[in-house]
């Protein structure tokens, strides 16, 4: 296969994995600082996807609906956290997964109840409509753009959690909650906080990927599990491991695509697996 | 723990009391009289294909109030029992279960996905119902899941897309085909068929790669397909996978050098993907409403369904309708609702009742009809003016023989 | 890990209760299709109670949250079926064959998965059931992929000469009551058993429990393999109802019925699974009746499961057993928990 043929299974790849990278950040965050694996995560993608698409429609400017997709999950997260999960911190791993999975059920059922179940249209908008010479060949305006979003998120994100008090509470709290207390941080503030940011990710993922994959009840379902795969793979509670996992499992899955097709779905649980027998914390995880 | 004689009778009679709670409030919310002719009718209420479902319960909907407006079928009401399915075969089986255990119906009609269809139709064989199948298939007419009582109102992939490969390849764009098809039987049937006539007309097949059904991001299958330089693309799949796959298609230049061929593109999944992608992009079709033009039993059936649905009905509806028309005047003309008499009376019919004449074909029920070949208008004419007729094939030259099908 | 459960060890039982509750049980077997409306949906009650209390073995008892329980349903499914097809349709051999595949299968992802805790154990399981998934997926010469696998002979019981075909949905539901009867009172021994109350002991405190002397990674395996053979045998029976194996059976969201189901019901106590069973199963043909429902019933069924999680956290027979405790006259510490 030709150098060019080659290249552009690349590029695919990066930007398969980009999607994955915003909403395994948003998982990874959500579980380093709660410690809780959010099975909603797929729902709040899709509810980020409906949101964007509507406002979309309203409006008929994308980037504000790139604004407020994000924006009104992060409310939705903390009320999320604050009315249902918050309260299940002293009970364990377990009904906080159970919470989420119950969520999950109700986003995705109420969604079917207000919208029917089928979604609404969602078009790449006029601007980043249409095709750019990469010098090996021709290549959508509008990927390009997801890969630029999620560069720029990751930096977003990199910033809030290094060069930000907020983000310097979030870290402490991930390491040690009960010390963060002690000297006087508002924990709760922190912790749905942080359930937001990762609801907003999740979002913010969703409205990126609507124009590529259509807006559908169901389109988060997916997207929960491989979002798993990524955030075991880089490390939970990692940043850089979401990235690097995100766009690693991206390619790997681009390129199986190519030569064993066959496997090409079966490969990211075999990796997941792997991961989690050879080294648990993943590539960059901290536990 | 002891557990007094006292607590144990309190507990059996809690349980009890339990237990009969959702029987009671069945029997309440489920008042319908005994006496109807109901029709049991699975449907992808929800997932990918939903659009074009709801199109199906329009059109079966359509014939059955016709019917009750006429007085019934024998003197009684007509019921449509709809269920969504899912999109799933384990739970069209347990749909079709509850239909008949359950609501007792008379027939079963329906169905748009084929994996689903295969699974309803298990069942209404177990049960000796008749199923009259809207759904493309190959193997419904086929032993071992064709019975007495199986009957097939949709075309076949064979039937069609052996029509849409002949036109395609002897049109004279290329002879290099790549197919990209959904991995389930939908898609495999569609393939072999194409396969068939590439090795008829000696044309090269490139490439064949599978894809999930309901996989959304294409982007991992094109490259691989722009490097092969086809001239002709085929993409063997249905509902939201053509509007995504051939989306994704086009925006990677696709449509510049190659012809994009799609067996079927419903209704609703055509106005989704609009001009842009599908302009010049070919298909098959049972129906297309323009046929009105030429054929004055389309115009009848357009308006109306238009009339009563606010919409043109799309190929699938028109099937539900012609399917659901043609079990309840078989019921009719023998006057019971035995499925064996009723089968025999639909055996060998000719019937047109939205567009020529159709007639069920013996050996397998097959409802041989007319296939129109479609090509994607650049500028639509009005908002569902979106095909040009390039093409009418008599389903009779593209039938596989009773033989080859495995009927003796 | 804190889990809630109803977490009384037991003791010697009592004579009485030795009779009441299998007497209860075969009441309640007898009555549930005579009053539900149609006997397939009985019969689907006691496949998702049996694949629930299998579930319910390493979840409830041992503590262990595994998200993939639909591989073994999916393994019995697919072999009782596969086997009905080839060879033979004679329950006395697909049954136990489905059964020794789910156990080998347990054996094989619990030895891996048991190898991590917590977290990195349920998602491992995930993995773990989605690979299986994509694989049957994949394999469709032999599973018949997105279409399933059809044509499967109806099944029958075959002792000799003497056979007894299982045509209708009442003959299925016939031997599901029977198989039933017999697991929960199979259970019900093994709780009470070392082995039983081993297992708890890891659920309460595994550290302990290895204190003690326990070799719990052995145990917890055992419990693995158990669990699986039982959630595999409810997959056989759903094959022998549906006459059908669709890939569904495989999917994570498969898995996810069972954990329902068996918080619903309670987690970690006896009748938990099937007092769930009857509760989902239930509530969604009585939700889909109504008119302004129908197909949406799952968002009451979250609704209902997040009501549980925040208020009911021990299930509805769970809820029961506990307020059932507090009327009691002796200490609940030395009570037991096997009804």
């Amino acid at each position: 296969m030709s150098a060019q043929a080659l290249l552009l299974q690349l590029v695919t790849g990066v930007v398969v994995g980009a999607i994955w990278v915003i909403v395994a950040i948003g998982l990874s965050l959500i579980f380093g600082i709660l410690r809780i694996v959010n099975f909603a995560h797929g729902a709040f993608y899709m509810l980020g996807a409906y949101l964007a698409a509507f406002a979309v429609g309203w409006t008929g400017h994308f980037w504000l609906a790139l604004l407020v997709a994000p924006l009104s999950m992060a409310a939705l997260g903390v009320l999320v956290e604050r009315g249902l999960v918050g309260r299940l911190y002293g009970r364990g791993l377990v009904y906080s997964v159970l919470a989420t999975y119950a969520v999950s059920l109700v986003v995705i059922e109420g969604v079917k109840i207000l919208w029917g179940t089928v979604g609404p249209q969602f078009r790449v908008p006029a601007e980043l409509a249409g095709m750019v010479n990469l010098g090996f060949s021709f290549f959508p305006k509008y990927r390009l753009f997801v890969l630029l979003a999620t560069a720029l998120t990751v930096l977003g994100v990199w910033w809030w959690l290094y060069r930000t008090p907020m983000g310097l509470f979030v870290r402490a709290a991930s390491q040690d909650p009960l010390m963060t207390q002690a000297l006087g941080v508002d924990i709760s503030r922190v912790l749905a906080g942080a359930f937001g940011a990762g609801v907003a990710l999740a979002g913010l993922g969703g409205a990126l990927a609507g124009p590529l994959r259509g807006v559908f009840p169901e389109m988060g379902l997916d997207i929960l599990v491989e979002s798993f795969v990524v955030v075991v793979i880089g490390g939970m509670g990692s940043l850089l491991g979401a990235v690097v996992a995100g766009l690693l499992v991206g390619v790997v899955q681009s390129f199986t695509f190519l030569w064993a097709p066959v496997f090409a779905h079966v490969v990211l649980f075999l990796l997941m697996i792997a991961t989690l027998l050879v080294r648990p914390q993943g590539l960059f995880g901290t536990e | 723990m002891r557990i007094t004689r006292r607590e144990f009778l309190r507990e059996v009679v809690a349980g009890g009391a339990a237990l009969a709670i959702p029987g009671t409030l069945r029997s309440i919310a489920h008042a319908a009289p005994r006496e109807s002719i109901r029709i049991g009718f699975p449907a992808p209420l929800t997932g990918a294909f939903a659009d074009e479902a709801n199109y199906m319960v329009q059109g079966a909907t359509l014939a059955v109030e016709e019917f009750n407006r006429a007085g019934g079928v024998l003197g009684r009401p007509v019921e449509l029992l709809v269920r969504d399915d899912r999109l799933s075969p384990d739970e069209g089986a347990r749909r079709a279960l509850e239909l008949i255990e359950r609501e007792r119906v008379h027939f079963l009609a329906g169905v748009l996905s084929a994996a689903v269809q295969l699974a309803v139709n298990e069942v209404a064989k177990r049960h000796r119902r008749i199923f009259v199948s809207t759904s493309q298939s190959d193997k419904i007419v086929m032993p071992p899941d064709f019975s007495p009582w199986t009957f097939h109102e949709a075309l076949t992939p064979w039937m069609t897309s052996t029509a849409l490969a002949r036109y395609v390849l002897r049109e004279g764009r290329g002879k290099r085909v790549y197919i990209l098809y959904a991995d389930y039987a939908y898609g495999q049937e569609h393939t072999a068929a194409w396969r068939r006539v590439i090795g008829e007309v000696g044309a090269t097949l490139v490439g064949v790669d599978p894809h999930p059904l309901g996989t959304t991001d294409y982007s991992a299958y094109l490259p691989k397909i722009v490097a092969a330089r086809p001239d002709v693309l085929v993409l063997n799949n249905f509902g939201r996978d053509i509007v995504n796959s051939a989306k994704q298609a086009v925006e990677l230049g696709l449509k510049q050098r190659t012809q994009i061929a799609v067996p079927i593109i419903p209704t609703a999944a055509a106005l989704e993907a609009g001009p842009e992608v599908l302009g010049d992009v070919v298909c098959a079709s049972s129906y297309w409403w323009e046929i009105q033009e030429r054929i004055p039993k389309a115009k009848e059936f357009n308006t109306k369904f238009s009339r009563r649905f606010n919409r043109v009905p799309s190929d699938y509806a028109a099937y539900a309708y012609s399917g659901v028309r043609e079990l309840l005047e078989a019921v009719q003309r023998t006057g019971t609702t035995d499925s064996d008499r009723v089968a025999k009376a639909m055996e060998g019919r000719r019937y047109a009742h939205y567009k020529d004449t159709q007639y069920w074909r013996a050996c397998d029920h097959q409802s041989v009809q007319t296939i129109f070949l479609l090509r994607g208008r650049e500028r639509p004419r009005g908002p569902y003016g979106l095909f040009d007729i390039v093409a009418t094939v008599d389903g009779e030259r593209v039938i596989p023989s009773c033989e080859a099908l495995g009927h003796r | 890990m804190e889990l809630k459960v109803s977490s009384q060890l037991l003791t010697a039982r009592r004579p009485l209760e030795a009779v009441f509750f299998p007497v209860a049980l075969a009441a309640f077997l007898v009555l549930l299709p005579v009053v539900l409306p149609y006997e397939a949906l009985a019969a689907q009650i006691l496949v998702y109670a049996l694949f629930s209390l299998g579930y319910n073995l390493l979840f409830g008892y041992t503590g262990l949250l595994s998200f993939g329980h639909a591989a073994f349903f999916g393994l019995g499914s697919y072999t009782a079926g596969l086997l009905a097809r080839k060879v033979t349709a004679n329950v006395l051999w697909t049954l136990p064959a489905a059964i020794a595949v789910g156990a080998v299968g347990g054996a094989v992802v619990g030895f891996f998965c048991l190898r991590r805790r917590g977290d990195y154990f349920s998602l491992m399981t995930l993995a773990f059931g989605q690979l299986l998934y994509f694989i049957a997926h994949q394999w469709r010469e032999v599973t018949g992929g997105d279409d399933g696998l059809r044509g499967i002979p109806v099944a029958h019981v075959q002792v000799g000469p003497w056979a007894y075909g299982l045509e209708s949905s009442r003959d299925v539901y016939l031997l599901l009551a029977l198989l039933t009867f017999g697991a929960f009172l199979g259970f019900r021994r093994l709780l009470r058993s070392p082995f039983g109350t081993a297992l708890q002991a890891i659920r309460e405190n595994e550290l302990r429990a290895e204190a003690v002397g326990y070799n719990t990674f052995r145990l917890k395996l055992w419990a693995f393999v158990l669990s699986a053979a039982v959630s595999s045998a409810a997959g056989a029976l759903n094959v022998y109802l549906l006459k059908f194996v669709g890939l569904n059976s495989l999917h994570w969201t498969t898995s996810g019925y069972a954990v329902l189901i068996t918080i619903l019901g309670g987690a970690g106590t006896l009748l938990g699974p099937l007092v769930g069973a009857l509760a989902f199963v239930g509530l969604q043909d009585v939700l889909s009746a109504i008119p302004a429902i129908v197909d949406r019933w799952p968002f009451f069924v979250g609704l209902l499961f997040i009501v549980c999680v925040l208020v009911f956290p021990y299930g509805i027979w769970g809820t029961v057993e506990r307020v059932q405790a507090r009327f009691r006259k002796q200490a609940p510490a030395l009570g037991g928990s096997e009804s």
